[in-house]
């Protein structure tokens, strides 16, 4: 079976413990206001346009078989609704302003591609499975199974929201979940997710009940997860769990923007959502002052 | 809370541990308080000196050294606790500092690493009643000019020795009790050592030069062990003492240094760590005093070498990996496992093996016991020109890979040969008829009291005195000829875009109309640097059809021929006769340094550069080939950064890497020293086997150091 895969990144420091390979894979069933990773949100394929790169050759119009690249001598442009995401364009495009974003390759392959680094991982660093959400991914059971066989250590970033039987069967082969709680208010994580909240939670305590170690990371964007209530409700959330280590809190950027715009979407992004210093520091000392240990490497 | 501050790449900051005045001190010197003292005074006149058309060169050697060290200026620092200054400007230029009529006498030596323990262990006192008692019976006249030469550059050292006595009986009460003893008499205590190791390194450096230290911990690890079990002193006293060497070793930076290929290059190297004969590991205090030194102070002018093993203490790996956290490029590794079976196969005795240092970059040595000269060669203008005949002449076609390989390993078998053996007409004229014995280029007493085997054969250093005579041929531009390579198997063999022959028209004509195929050569095609097996296939090929060509030198000589791979900063000065290459790039461009990828065409990342570069077999190549790695600060935060340090290099001897420096660069911060460079004095980056402050840097090198930090011009 065969999964697909955004990008497989080296030699990373911010995706759990040591020097790490993390593979993203495409597609999330949520859809954040602020999402920093659009580029994997659709499960299918996608052709990402980087306008500065392109020298206007022409190739990529040629070999687009539904015309949804357009160049002329006064308009260049995709018309991302015709596109079909087959990567025609980016196989001829010598400048790389065309990209394709997903891959689908076999849980062996992406192993292959784990393990060339495996001299590096020393005794803390491994695997890493994020995404978009790897945990919708179709043979990440398989993946994680093979991981665990050769010894990684494996880590799974997960926002939660996937079938309860996928989380019960990853359980075993994962050391520790970094779990996303993007809010605790329903209603407002609705707006801000486009998704009920209530899988999400069940998941969570699943895992809990499987015993696998996990983190709680908390995105701050100002004005919309910021509010002492939410944090107060992390705080009791942390509270019924047994093996959660802590919480990490996470600064929002607007750096989706760049990205959003190579994929033909409007750019989300927004600078007064950047929390403030102050912010993440009585954030911090509000999960503090409840017995919460406020986890940041 | 300390009124000064060491620049790092690292937003944490620096620890500090030394005491203020040590840290005044350290600053002073840093932003080039007495490199400008040292440049008043560039040489000594010796024009006073009696009978000196009479004089042998040794003669006249030692005669001016004898007018240097009593006329030399004698300069103790406020809060220095070593003594001894090499006070003369045109020592930092590479020179012996003495002059008749204006002139300049003599170049100096560099490139070597000298046996400071002969010192520390002897005294001066021990060195003389030695040499004195040396049977010499079986010399002739030159020989017993050498010998009389050694006995009076001691006398230099000991008049020196007395001028620093004098200086410090009344004001210095501590630093005089030191010299009291040491250097005359052999050292007891680490503070004894460490200033005898210091007075013997500053007068090689007052006579002009550019000596390495070599492995530090190994000769005052076991005196500061002795001392702490005694309770004599403790590690933060050690520090003091050893700092104040280190911020001395800065003594030769300059306040404006004109712009080049940078400073702080005076091969001032350090070794650390690594195994004994026993395999046991070494690491002791004196590792690790250094390396919390640098840390703290970010000096750069040793350029230090850790040697790596299985056994490597995890709390060294870790000091290491904060150290080059704070970038600087002060720390470079060697994985001592590929190293020591690269001297093993090139036929060093086994009790040799564990001593190894190296020239000041990075090329190894067994110090103390080697003359080493290496010969550069381009290795791409090699295949570019003599196998494709791109540049000029008729351009030949191939009809398949194998026919190209074959007839650049041919080529570079002639290339090597005509270079091992023109560098033996140079140096040693008579080699033909098997004598191997080197032309005297100049009088060298003083290295001479630092090598073993001078003494005994009455020889200097320049003239096969020591027991290894190493002439080093370089391959240079291997990055390149693996991509170029790569791209021809690609676009003429596999592919069949084009013949070879049609390939080297376009190049000959700078990809001109060809745009488009030198994109798709530049962006499509698997290069070296990325873990792609096929581009790393060639870089492999390419090493060892090096090494084959150098084969035929390897033994059966008193001289050793052992390859290594290096550009340093040469890809800059190649690139005026280099032309297009297959790969994409036009003719001018700067290319890959050392053993590193073209530039702009590593885009895996560090663990695949790493991988890439450890497909080749390195123990083949002796002296050493160099990986280049730039890092941006914001991938070595916190725990998770130190972790991926350590796995880098973990990773790095696991796949039997052999010399790898890592920097620490911030394209923002490197961008506001061009512009602001008098806010930046200390900012110090690894150039190509060597640190230079970024400052001091020409134009074309600070931008190599910037395209290497991943600055795309024009953004
Ligand atoms: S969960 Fe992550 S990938 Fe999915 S929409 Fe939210 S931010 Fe984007
Ligand atoms: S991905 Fe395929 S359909 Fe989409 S623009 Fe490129 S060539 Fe056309
Ligand atoms: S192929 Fe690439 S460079 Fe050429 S027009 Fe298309 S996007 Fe631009």
């Amino acid at each position: 079976m065969s999964m697909r895969v955004a990008e497989i990144q080296r030699f990373c420091t911010h995706d759990g413990p040591g020097l790490r390979t993390t593979v993203f894979f495409k597609g999330c069933p949520l859809r954040c206001v602020w999402c920093h990773n659009p580029e994997t949100q659709k499960f299918a394929s996608e052709v990402m346009f980087y306008d500065a790169l392109c020298i206007g050759c022409g190739a990529c119009v040629s070999a687009c078989p539904t015309g949804a690249q357009v160049l002329t001598q006064n308009d260049r442009r995709r018309v991302v609704s015709l596109c079909e995401g087959c990567g025609a364009c980016a196989r001829v495009c010598l400048t790389e302003a065309c990209k394709i974003v997903g891959t689908d390759m076999r849980a062996e392959q992406i192993l292959a591609e784990v393990l060339t680094d495996a001299a590096f991982y020393g005794n803390t660093g491994g695997v890493t499975l994020s995404g978009g959400e790897p945990l919708c991914a179709d043979g990440v059971i398989e993946l994680l199974q093979l991981c665990k066989q050769h010894g990684l250590h494996v880590l799974v970033e997960t926002a939660g929201a996937c079938d309860p039987d996928t989380v019960s069967a990853a359980a075993p082969y994962v050391d520790e979940f970094y779990f996303d709680i993007k809010h605790t208010d329903a209603q407002k994580h609705k707006e801000l997710t486009g998704a009920d909240p209530t899988l999400i939670l069940r998941n969570l305590a699943q895992i809990d009940r499987l015993g696998v170690k996990t983190r709680l990371r908390c995105l701050l964007v100002n004005g919309l997860t910021t509010d002492d209530a939410h944090f107060a409700h992390i705080a009791e959330l942390y509270a019924t769990l047994k093996h959660c280590t802590g919480v990490q809190l996470l600064r929002y950027h607007p750096m989706g923007g760049s990205k959003a715009a190579a994929l033909g979407l409007a750019d989300s992004g927004r600078e007064e959502w950047i929390p403030t210093e102050a912010q993440i520091t009585h954030a911090a000392n509000l999960l503090l002052s409840r017995g919460v240990p406020v986890l940041t490497d | 809370m300390s009124a000064y501050v060491f620049p790092s790449a690292y937003k944490g900051g620096r620890p500090v541990r030394l005491c203020e005045s040590t840290r005044h001190f350290a600053m002073e010197s840093l932003q080039g308080k007495y490199g400008a003292q040292t440049l008043e005074v560039p040489y000594i006149p010796v024009d006073d000196v009696l009978g000196w058309e009479r004089m042998s060169d040794h003669e006249r050697y030692t005669a001016a050294l004898d007018v240097l060290v009593r006329k030399c200026p004698v300069r103790i620092c406020e809060g220095e606790r070593v003594c001894g200054a090499a006070t003369l400007g045109a020592g930092v230029r590479h020179q012996v500092p003495v002059a008749r009529e204006g002139s300049i006498l003599w170049p100096s030596v560099s490139h070597l690493t000298v046996d400071f323990g002969i010192l520390v262990r002897e005294g001066i006192a021990g060195m003389r009643a030695r040499i004195e008692g040396m049977d010499t019976s079986s010399f002739d006249a030159p020989a017993m000019q050498r010998h009389d030469a050694l006995l009076r550059t001691l006398d230099a050292m000991q008049v020196w020795h007395g001028r620093y006595l004098e200086a410090t009986r009344d004001a210095y009460p501590h630093l005089h009790q030191t010299l009291l003893r040491v250097p005359m008499q052999p050292a007891e205590s680490f503070a004894e050592a460490v200033q005898s190791l210091w007075f013997g390194f500053a007068f090689l450096r007052l006579g002009g030069n550019w000596p390495g230290i070599g492995c530090i911990d190994r000769l005052l690890g076991p005196y500061l062990e002795r001392d702490l079990a005694a309770g004599v002193t403790t590690m933060d006293e050690a520090r003091e003492v050893l700092a104040s060497m280190f911020i001395k070793g800065c003594e030769w930076i300059e306040r404006d240094t004109p712009r080049g290929s940078g400073d702080a290059q005076h091969y001032q190297n350090i070794v650390l760590g690594g195994t004994d004969a026993s395999g046991a590991d070494v690491t002791n205090a004196v590792s690790y005093l250094c390396l919390e030194i640098v840390e703290e102070l970010g000096i750069s002018d040793f350029p230090i070498s850790v040697r790596l093993h299985d056994n490597t203490p995890k709390e060294f790996l870790r000091l290491l990996a904060r150290v080059m956290r704070h970038g600087g490029g002060v720390v470079a590794v060697y994985c001592e496992k590929t190293v020591l079976a690269a001297l093993r196969a090139q036929g060093y005795p086994a009790h040799e093996i564990y001593d190894f240092a190296n020239d000041g970059c990075w090329e190894v040595q067994i110090p103390g016991k080697t003359y080493f000269s290496y010969m550069p060669m381009d290795f791409l203008h090699v295949l570019l020109q003599d196998v494709l005949h791109v540049a000029e002449g008729e351009i030949a076609d191939f009809a398949d890979m194998d026919a190209i390989k074959f007839a650049y390993a041919e080529r570079m078998k002639q290339v090597a040969s005509h270079a091992c053996e023109s560098i033996l007409d140079g140096f040693v004229p008579a080699w033909r008829e098997g004598d191997y014995t080197f032309r005297l280029q100049m009088p060298t007493p003083m290295i001479d009291l630092f090598e073993h085997g001078c003494a005994e054969s009455g020889r200097g250093y320049l003239e096969s005195g020591t027991p290894y005579r190493v002439l080093s041929p370089h391959m240079g531009g291997v990055g390149d000829v693996a991509n170029a390579l790569s791209a021809i198997e690609q676009l003429c063999f596999m592919e069949k875009r084009l013949s070879v022959k049609q390939l080297c028209e376009i190049l000959r004509k700078d990809w001109q109309g060809e745009e488009q195929l030198a994109l798709y050569a530049k962006h499509k095609l698997p290069h070296y640097g990325n873990g792609d097996p096929a581009a790393d296939a060639h870089y492999a090929w390419a090493v060892n059809a090096f090494a084959d060509a150098c084969a035929p030198y390897a033994k059966g000589y008193p001289i050793m021929f052992p390859p290594g791979i290096s550009t340093f900063g040469r890809q800059i000065e190649w690139r005026a006769h280099r032309t297009a290459v297959p790969h994409g790039y036009r003719r001018g461009e700067i290319l890959a340094g050392n053993t590193s990828p073209t530039p702009g065409t590593d885009t895996a990342g560090a663990t695949a550069t790493v991988r890439s570069y450890c497909a080749a077999d390195l123990t083949r190549m002796t002296t050493g080939a160099a990986l280049d790695i730039k890092m941006h600060p914001g991938t070595l935060e916190g725990e998770n950064g130190l972790c991926a340090l350590e796995g880098l290099m973990q990773g790095f001897c696991a796949l039997g890497g052999y010399f790898m420096q890592v920097d620490v660069l911030d394209v923002q911060t490197l961008l506001d020293a061009r512009k602001h460079p008098e806010n930046y004095k200390t900012l110090s980056v690894r150039v190509s086997g060597w640190n230079a402050r970024f400052v001091t840097l020409d134009d074309q090198w600070q931008r190599m150091v910037l395209e290497r930090a991943g600055y795309v011009p024009g953004e």
